[in-house]
């Protein structure tokens, strides 16, 4: 994104905040405090890009991925690199698929709904404003009618469907489960901006994925960021944060990172830490900071995220068009389910070199993998997000491997309980019935989960959560965090757009404690 | 299958009757094109590469003499990045032209050398020339890196010179000069297994040996499983524990492999003993392994024309990317072929 001529302040400045990370959670929080006329910076650890930059090359593209090693355990070890989060300024958001439902009021409510899990400190009525603005922001595509909630509009009309959703069309229809065009976070046609410029309507490419050369899709470097620095705030690329220093008081006076080699030193009255599910967590344990509770990478939570795909007489070409563009929340509560909770089914379009490594990882090889491969320009896929309940078992740890700056490198470890895998088979079995209605043959499952939630637990009680209602630190008043980390349920809905609602919320709760 | 062009550049101070004897002396083995650029230099090369461009060869050589070798050298090598809207030359012939202290460019294109300095060899010994341009077609004619027509879609103004640049350097094979993670027997090993784990269809690329130089750059992708030491070490380990527990693996019939490969997935080959990976260990080596080999060669442009893919294509440098403008099955844009055979699409 355009820098040039942004507000810059010196390090010996004592700034309003510091704000870590530049993705979901972090733009919208940056964009709000400069907003309010606040002084902030946005120390991100990846580069800066001009969206033409981009590539769809999908080998070439894992610039945008975080690549710092991490270690995997537990009987469903979660993949990342290219799975999960990213780097660059705009964050995870530059790799995001852009799918964009709203959570489901149940979903924030488990425990009460459901009796397992944990409810939510704060209700859907608070985040719902938040949703909207958040949409009508970043203006979302989607349809005119919503199935699951008649009140809801989108500013946009939905993108084009690809082959893959007209064959789940297909299915759905045959089978009485109701399906619509996505929520998607891509404008359906030329729209402008502010602060940024023109927005290109979805050129109809797979490739959006990973990294929008058009900025027809909502990254944070399009969208949140350009409000942000047009607002007077400041945004560091390369800047990998490794400290925080403390003052007599415990509360933290300066945010310390390396760039370029040299340790630098941000001196600020507050911090916001929005590194996404793993980075928050790490920093916060390498540093043994505001982890009283004992809580800090605790209940890590990943979607259970099974694919099912079939091959087609016709060929589909899923790389064109937007890959998501078919939704269903049907199998938000199935009816006969023999699990708490839920899942979202979306279409599927993804790209060979993802698609054929997520085959071998499930087994699939020899002349199987590649009588399979032959027809890969016939396939069409579904997938699901699942509800993951938090567990004593999965969590984030260190191990004694260090990083580049000095930090030790993550350890997660991930296990389905009774529940994910009741669920997932659930899921497999719908997705089943859908590609046999619609006519695929040679179908074929790969399991796989998602999204890295859950490690720094907002909640009311100090004891079991690592930051209160607001995002606010427990044990240190000025440190905030908002990302997917603070999220106490999985919720199934993909969590970019629940992340940037909770981000204007936690901004606002601040500006109106201060 | 038509005669592939050739491409004849002469010296400076010379003209396009240097070449007479040379293209006498040819046969019909080739389309020859005999062309007089001006000058020499960047100037002249983008002259070269229009004419070149114009002619849409699917398979193209390319020949210069003195000034016109350098001249040659350029054009060859922006035509192995695609630029300029050329695909690769299947040759390239230097006559009294061998590169000078300017030509930094290292080139991938089979090349053959001819010249004295106390000479003026394609005046004197013309049918030599000649031989070395039969001899060098005889080599690389018909055994094209990618299908013309492919080729002629990366380099096309739907792609962008980023991604252009990735998809074609990994028709670069890794020299013998780049480091390696894994031992000669190590490497046969590992070719012997993946042979069985990704057996290629329209492609024969030496996946071991690239893989061998990614494990050596210390490139991660991100992660690795908790249970396993970091991936070179990994590797290594887990072909030291096929050639312990399954010696002879690489002399079975390839159904004995594929039992073999199988037994090894599913966590019962492998040892406690030192250096060694434990079966589970194996298991889950092995899922990196399958993932690591796919990835490679699919992300080879040959693999994704084998694939039909074309989700690359989705637009070039311009201010407008030209995108996709159809999305349904049985729909194509009028630029698609059937990239596996190079056919124009029918309904």
């Amino acid at each position: 994104m355009n820098l040039t001529g942004m507000r810059r302040y010196a390090e010996s400045d004592e700034v309003d905040a510091v704000v870590i990370g530049t993705g979901a959670g972090g733009a919208p929080i940056l964009a709000r405090l400069a907003q309010a006329g606040l002084s902030v910076v946005a120390l991100e650890a990846g580069r800066n890009w001009e969206p033409a930059e981009h590539t769809p090359d999908e080998v070439d593209a894992s610039s945008i991925y975080w690549l710092g090693e991490r270690l995997s355990g537990g009987t469903e070890p979660e993949a990342f690199g290219g799975n999960n989060s990213g780097t660059g300024v705009g964050g995870s958001t530059l790799h995001w698929g852009a799918f964009c439902p709203r959570p489901d009021p149940r979903d924030l409510r488990l425990a009460s709904g459901e009796g397992v899990g944990v409810d939510w400190p704060l209700t859907h009525a608070e985040l719902l404003p938040y949703l909207v603005e958040v949409e009508g922001f970043i203006q979302v595509s989607g349809p005119a009618d919503y199935p699951w909630d008649p009140t809801r509009r989108y500013p946009l009309p939905p993108v084009a469907r690809n082959a893959s959703a007209d064959a789940m069309a297909r299915g759905c229809e045959a089978l009485g489960i109701r399906c619509t065009d996505s929520p998607a976070a891509i404008v359906s046609r030329d729209v402008q901006q502010p602060h940024f410029g023109v927005r290109r309507g979805a050129i109809n490419s797979g490739a959006t994925h990973q990294g929008d050369r058009v900025a027809s899709k909502a990254s944070m470097d399009v969208t949140y960021l350009p409000l942000a620095v047009a607002h007077g705030a400041e945004i560091r690329p390369e800047a990998m944060v490794h400290g925080l220093e403390r003052d007599a008081s415990g509360r933290i006076a300066a945010v310390v990172y390396r760039r370029d080699g040299v340790d630098h030193r941000q001196r600020t009255k507050n911090v916001f830490l929005c590194g996404g599910g793993v980075e928050s967590a790490r920093l916060l344990l390498n540093l043994d900071l505001a982890n009283s509770s004992g809580q800090v990478g605790r209940n890590y939570m990943a979607h259970p995220a099974a694919q099912v795909w079939g091959r087609f007489d016709e060929p589909m070409r899923m790389w064109r068009g937007w890959p998501s563009s078919l939704i269903s929340e049907d199998t938000v509560r199935p009816p006969d389910a023999d699990f708490a909770g839920g899942y979202l089914m979306q279409s599927l379009g993804v790209l060979p070199v993802t698609l054929g490594s997520s085959m071998a990882r499930s087994g699939i090889r020899g002349e199987r993998l590649m009588d399979l491969l032959e027809s890969y320009d016939r396939f069409a896929g579904i997938g699901v997000n699942g509800e993951c309940l938090p567990s004593e078992a999965n969590g984030l740890t260190l191990v004694d491997e260090t990083d580049e700056v000095g930090l030790r490198r993550a350890r997660i470890d991930f296990s389905y309980g009774d529940n994910e895998r009741a669920l997932e088979a659930h899921s497999i079995a719908t997705m089943r019935r859908i590609w046999e209605a619609a006519g695929a043959k040679d179908v074929f499952v790969l399991k796989r989960s998602a999204h890295a939630e859950g490690t720094l637990r907002m909640g009311d009680d100090r004891e079991t959560a690592v930051v209160d209602r607001d995002g606010r630190s427990f044990d240190i008043d000025n440190l905030y965090v908002c990302d997917n980390s603070v999220f106490p349920s999985s919720l199934i809905a993909n969590p970019a757009l629940t992340i940037m609602a909770l981000a204007l919320r936690t901004a606002d709760r601040f500006l109106a404690s201060a | 299958m038509p005669r592939p062009t050739l491409f004849l550049l002469h010296d400076r101070g010379g003209s396009a009757r240097s070449w007479d004897d040379v293209a006498a002396a040819l046969d019909d083995r080739f389309e020859v094109v005999v062309l007089e650029p001006a000058g020499a230099g960047d100037g002249a090369a983008a002259w070269v590469a229009a004419q070149v461009r114009e002619r849409e060869p699917d398979e193209w050589l390319i020949a210069g003499h003195g000034t016109g070798g350098g001249i040659a050298r350029i054009v060859t090598d922006w035509a192995e990045r695609g630029e300029q809207g050329l695909i690769p030359p299947a040759g390239l012939v230097l006559v009294d032209a061998s590169a000078g202290p300017d030509d930094a460019a290292v080139l991938r294109t089979p090349t053959a050398e001819l010249g004295d300095p106390a000479r003026d060899v394609l005046l004197e010994q013309p049918e030599e020339v000649a031989r070395l341009l039969l001899d060098l077609a005889s080599r690389v004619v018909g055994h094209p890196a990618l299908a013309p027509a492919f080729a002629r879609l990366i380099a096309s103004d739907r792609v962008a010179a980023r991604t252009r640049r990735a998809m074609l350097a990994r028709l670069d094979v890794p020299g013998d000069d780049v480091p390696r993670a894994l031992s000669p027997a190590q490497r046969a090993l590992l070719t012997a297994v993946l042979a069985r784990v990704v057996p290629q269809r329209g492609t024969d690329l030496d996946l071991a040996g690239r893989l061998d130089v990614e494990l050596a750059a210390g490139q991660g992708d991100g992660w690795r499983f908790a249970e396993l030491p970091p991936d070179a070490e990994a590797w290594r380990r887990g072909l030291d524990t096929i050639a312990a527990e399954l010696p002879g693996f690489a002399d079975l019939e390839a159904t004995e492999q594929d039992t073999a490969v199988d037994r090894i997935a599913e966590g019962r080959i492998g040892s406690d003993a030192d250096g060694l990976l434990t079966g589970a260990r194996m298991a889950l080596w092995f899922t990196d392994l399958q993932a690591a080999a796919v990835r490679m060669w699919l992300s080879h442009p040959a693999a994704q024309a084998w694939l039909r893919y074309d989700g690359f294509a989705d637009g070039g440098d311009g201010p407008q990317k030209q995108g996709f403008t159809t999305t349904h099955a049985g729909e194509w844009e009028t630029w698609q072929r059937d990239w596996r055979t190079g056919k124009e699409l029918q309904a």
